[in-house]
């Protein structure tokens, strides 16, 4: 298994009536409410974080796309990719990814790749998400011509041997997502590499397991409660998805991700959290479940934790998590393809 | 094409709302009272009509349209549109002047004015844009008791429709930014009328039309919000059924 520090660059200052007074800190939150001052300091820190993450020795430093949200603060991924060409030298510089759906211009972004691949001495890995409902609306992009569902994209990516990585949702549905992926694979003829699936979890190590849990209550609730909240409609505009796929959405009960507890987060492994042994025993569980996975994207930087928190969780995965799960992978999957 | 026909006499091909697909209503009704023949088909991916998946502008629904006339054997019949369906009437009129009898654009979407922008329909739950359709909202739905399975086939239903509006309305959001300066090549005799308390599309929309349009007469509905012929349908009813009776079809237009 290989790992990557993966960063949103969340906003995390929001005012403490934000639950009752607005329904997203997307789209619809105001602008007035964001301080430029403190973005500027975050931008330092987070680029700070990266950079660290890359000292540390994981295998690649993760940046993505949003727009208009508190979630996160990166509309172009490419330029922090940029900036971290300059003060990074091992790790992978990874746009995950450029959301090609709502750009416009492809070209400009193949553009900026090419030029990322050149400043980076070749360290750039270059991925594509769909965009989030809201930034549909943002952008003015008719979502009716975004294109495709799930079932289209594992097909896409196994065509091409491109990396399918998976967000957010518990196990059960990743390992649904997984499985479409290989099995796409097999229909045309081959068994993907373990390194072509990536599965991105938020990850909070700390010294001791109560320690850790303490801490990453509030920011992974702050994450999945406030930095993705969003009405129905910002998460499904018309066209996003076919009928079909919403009737299956629907019909699965799949909740929406604020309506997931603290516990139920641990449970589903959308979350994984612990002293170093406790995330390792987990990390290696959630393996299991789903049928292997080449790489790990941990999402170490949560909503509004703090920089100390963040250093240090990384150090403590970095030094004893990586280690132990590193063996994972290559070797087993293909005696067992 | 699914589309709904009723009464007998000059023909008048009805344009529904977004909403509205598939219903016979007491407007239509009220129409054919009145001694029209009134055709309501429903729009490509609206009602039971097929989807129309090819479509990406405006202009393939004018000629969807076109088609349909020709289908039906009219020449030139009464045309009557409504928000969006009245999008849809002012471009064909804009496109083929001399098909149309008879114009009627009921709160048309299809321009933009930047001081009074459309709402953001595609932004508001069902409970709030049902709220903003009405001058008088009716009382809420009871909420289903918790526990209820959902209603899928509604849901999907009502996703369908809106994934249909958004194909032509998305960007630009309902208007077209060609239609004001060609809105001179209609001849036909003309009505632009609109709801006075409109919350999705602003009156000064059809005030803007009114004026555009060579002889167009104006009229405002009181009490009425955008869902028009829903909240008002007797005031709506017969301010149509009198105006296509003063403008029978022998008597308008141009053709030669």
């Amino acid at each position: 298994v290989k790992f990557s520090f993966f960063h949103l660059m969340p906003y995390p200052y929001l005012p403490d009536d934000f639950d009752e007074k607005y329904d997203s800190s997307a789209l619809t939150y105001p602008n007035a409410n964001f301080d430029p001052k403190l973005g500027s300091a975050l931008y330092a820190r987070y680029l700070d974080e990266l950079e660290y993450a890359d000292q540390l020795g994981f295998d690649g430093i993760a940046v993505n796309e949003h727009h208009q949200s508190a979630y996160g603060l990166m509309p172009s991924p490419n330029l922090m990719a940029a900036a971290l060409t300059r003060r990074t030298s091992n790790a992978r510089i990874m746009v995950l990814g450029n959301a090609i759906g709502i750009r416009g211009n492809p070209l400009r972004v193949a553009e900026e790749i090419a030029m990322l691949d050149l400043m980076s001495d070749g360290r750039v890995d270059s991925g594509f998400v769909r965009g989030i409902g809201w930034e549909y609306f943002g952008h003015s992009i008719n979502p009716v011509k975004s294109g495709a569902g799930s079932t289209e994209t594992m097909k896409f990516c196994a065509e091409r041997k491109y990396t399918y990585m998976s967000v957010y949702a518990p196990t059960s549905i990743v390992r649904r997502w997984f499985d479409g992926y290989r099995q796409a694979a097999a229909d045309l003829g081959y068994v993907p590499d373990p390194e072509r699936i990536a599965f991105s979890v938020p990850v909070y190590v700390a010294d001791t397991d109560e320690q850790a849990h303490r801490e990453a209550r509030p920011v992974l609730e702050w994450l999945y409660r406030k930095g993705l909240k969003q009405t129905a409609q910002m998460v499904t505009p018309p066209g996003y998805m076919s009928p079909g796929s919403l009737r299956g959405v629907l019909a699965s009960g799949m909740r929406s991700l604020g309506g997931f507890s603290y516990e139920d987060l641990l449970a589903n492994g959308q979350a994984v959290v612990g002293s170093t042994a406790a995330v390792a025993d987990r990390l290696a569980e959630l393996y299991e479940k789903l049928g292997g996975f080449g790489q790990l994207i941990g999402l170490f930087a949560i909503g509004p934790s703090t920089h100390q928190q963040v250093m240090r969780s990384a150090e403590l995965f970095a030094s004893n998590v990586m280690p132990a799960l590193r063996p994972l992978g290559v070797a087993a999957e293909r005696t067992t393809a | 094409v699914h589309l709904l026909r009723g009464g007998a006499g000059e023909p008048v091909l009805f344009l529904h709302a977004a909403g509205g697909a598939g219903a016979w209503l007491p407007f239509h009704a009220l129409l054919a009272e009145a001694g029209f023949e009134v055709i309501a088909p429903d729009h490509p991916g609206f009602g039971k009509s097929d989807d129309f998946p090819e479509a990406e502008a405006i202009d393939d629904l004018v000629y969807h349209y076109l088609d349909v006339i020709d289908a039906l054997g009219l020449s030139r019949p009464h045309v009557v549109g409504a928000s969006f369906g009245g999008w849809i009437a002012a471009e064909l009129a804009v496109h083929s002047p001399h098909r149309i009898g008879s114009l009627t654009l009921l709160s048309a979407a299809g321009l933009r004015l930047p001081d009074h922008p459309v709402a953001d329909i595609f932004l508001l739950p069902p409970a709030k844009l049902a709220a903003a359709l009405f001058h008088d909202p009716p009382p809420p739905a009871p909420a289903p008791p918790p526990g209820d399975p959902l209603d899928l086939d509604a849901i999907i239903a009502a996703y369908r429709e809106a994934t249909s509006l958004a194909r032509f309305s998305w960007v630009p959001y309902f208007y077209d930014p060609k239609l004001e300066r060609r809105l001179r090549r209609i001849t036909a005799p003309t009505l632009v009328a609109a709801p006075s308390d409109d919350r999705l599309i602003p009156v000064e929309h059809a005030q803007r039309y009114a004026a555009l349009i060579g002889g167009a007469t104006y009229a405002e509905v009181a009490d009425c919000g955008h869902a028009m012929y829903f909240e008002r349908p007797a005031e709506f009813g017969s301010l149509v059924a009198s105006f296509l009776a003063s403008h029978p079809l022998a008597q308008s237009g141009v053709s030669r």
